[in-house]
């Protein structure tokens, strides 16, 4: 299991990243990132409230009213500019991070 | 026997007591909680088994409802965004008042041109502090030095007026046409003074939300 911390840091770059694919609600955020990453995030699902209203208050991300196929209201979250640009910063970091990482583990084996 | 519907209405009463605000963002829990019962039902549970592990899952009411309170606070982005959309509205209105005005008042030929080229000036440099003007602007962190700006820009463009109105017009004698122009060349840092320091906070606001 990936420790609470880092979990809580990658919770924003993954919604960015997985809204950058359509609009989505938060039970499917939920599933989506618990089937990418065989069920080793382990987000309380609650919590990922807080992270969308959060991140929607930033101006990275929109949100809407609409309803499911069964009728029930859902609320639906789409990405912004502002969070485009934000995505793209994430990655950046996240991708400097593990280049160190793996130089590092490459330098431990030569 | 066990009824989902009150068992619901219960959860929600506990999260209400726990300080969750309702519509929003009840509504989104419960209707997180409900498709984690469907979910589970599907998968072969019975709704009494189901609901419990779908009440753990949404997590507690106590340490979701700390969080909620972190991510409240002012809506700045929002409100920038409607500040932008009310600043193109007063433009619009400004410019077809304006026109209005030369149209009502006999301009001659030369006195519509130099009332045009004080609308297009201004449209021209507004356009410019928009898009061209961040990349000059120092970058303003503090929220009091951003008040300071704003307060500062705002009051420029009515003390020039002031000025404009006081000063430089008893000092010339002009017929209705020409004092339409005048006030409307006046006008051009009226208007771009506050704006160049909303567009400066403008600016600073969005980089601060990026670096967060």
């Amino acid at each position: 299991m990936i420790r609470k911390e880092l979990v809580a840091a990658s919770a924003e770059p993954l919604v960015l990243a997985l809204l950058a694919r359509g609009e989505s609600y938060g039970y499917a955020i939920m599933q989506e990132v618990k089937a990418r990453s065989a069920g080793q995030l382990n987000w309380t699902d609650g919590m990922l409230y807080p992270v969308l209203h959060r991140m929607e208050h930033r101006g990275l991300i929109k949100s809407r009213w609409g309803e499911s196929e069964t009728g029930r209201k859902r609320k639906y979250y789409s990405l912004k500019k502002d969070g485009k640009a934000a995505m793209a910063k994430h990655h950046e970091h996240w991708t400097l991070i593990h280049g160190v990482l793996s130089g590092l583990r490459k330098e431990q084996y030569v | 026997m066990f009824n989902l519907e009150q068992a619901i209405a219960e959860w929600r009463q506990q999260m209400l007591a726990a300080g969750i605000q309702t519509p929003v963002p009840l509504e989104e829990l419960e209707n997180h909680l409900r498709e984690e019962v469907e979910q589970q039902t599907a998968m072969g549970l019975t709704p009494p088994a189901a609901f419990p592990i779908a009440v753990e899952r949404v997590g507690q009411g106590n340490l979701l409802g700390a969080e909620f309170k972190k991510a409240g606070g002012v809506d700045r982005a929002r409100l920038c965004q409607a500040a932008n959309y009310f600043c193109a509205l007063l433009l619009g209105v400004y410019v077809l008042v304006s026109l209005f005005a030369m149209s009502r008042n006999n301009l001659s030929r030369d006195e519509w041109w130099l009332g045009l080229a004080a609308q297009g000036s201004l449209l021209g440099l507004i356009y410019f502090v928009w898009t061209a003007g961040p990349r000059f602007f120092p970058l303003v962190r503090s929220g009091r030095v951003q008040s300071a700006f704003g307060l500062l820009g705002g009051i420029s463009g009515a003390v020039w007026l002031m000025a404009f109105a006081r000063l430089v017009l008893p000092r010339f004698d002009f017929n209705t046409g020409q004092l339409v122009v005048a006030v409307l060349w006046a006008m051009v840092p009226t208007i771009l003074l506050p704006l160049t320091a909303f567009r400066m906070l403008d600016k600073s606001e969005s980089q601060r939300r990026a670096a967060r």
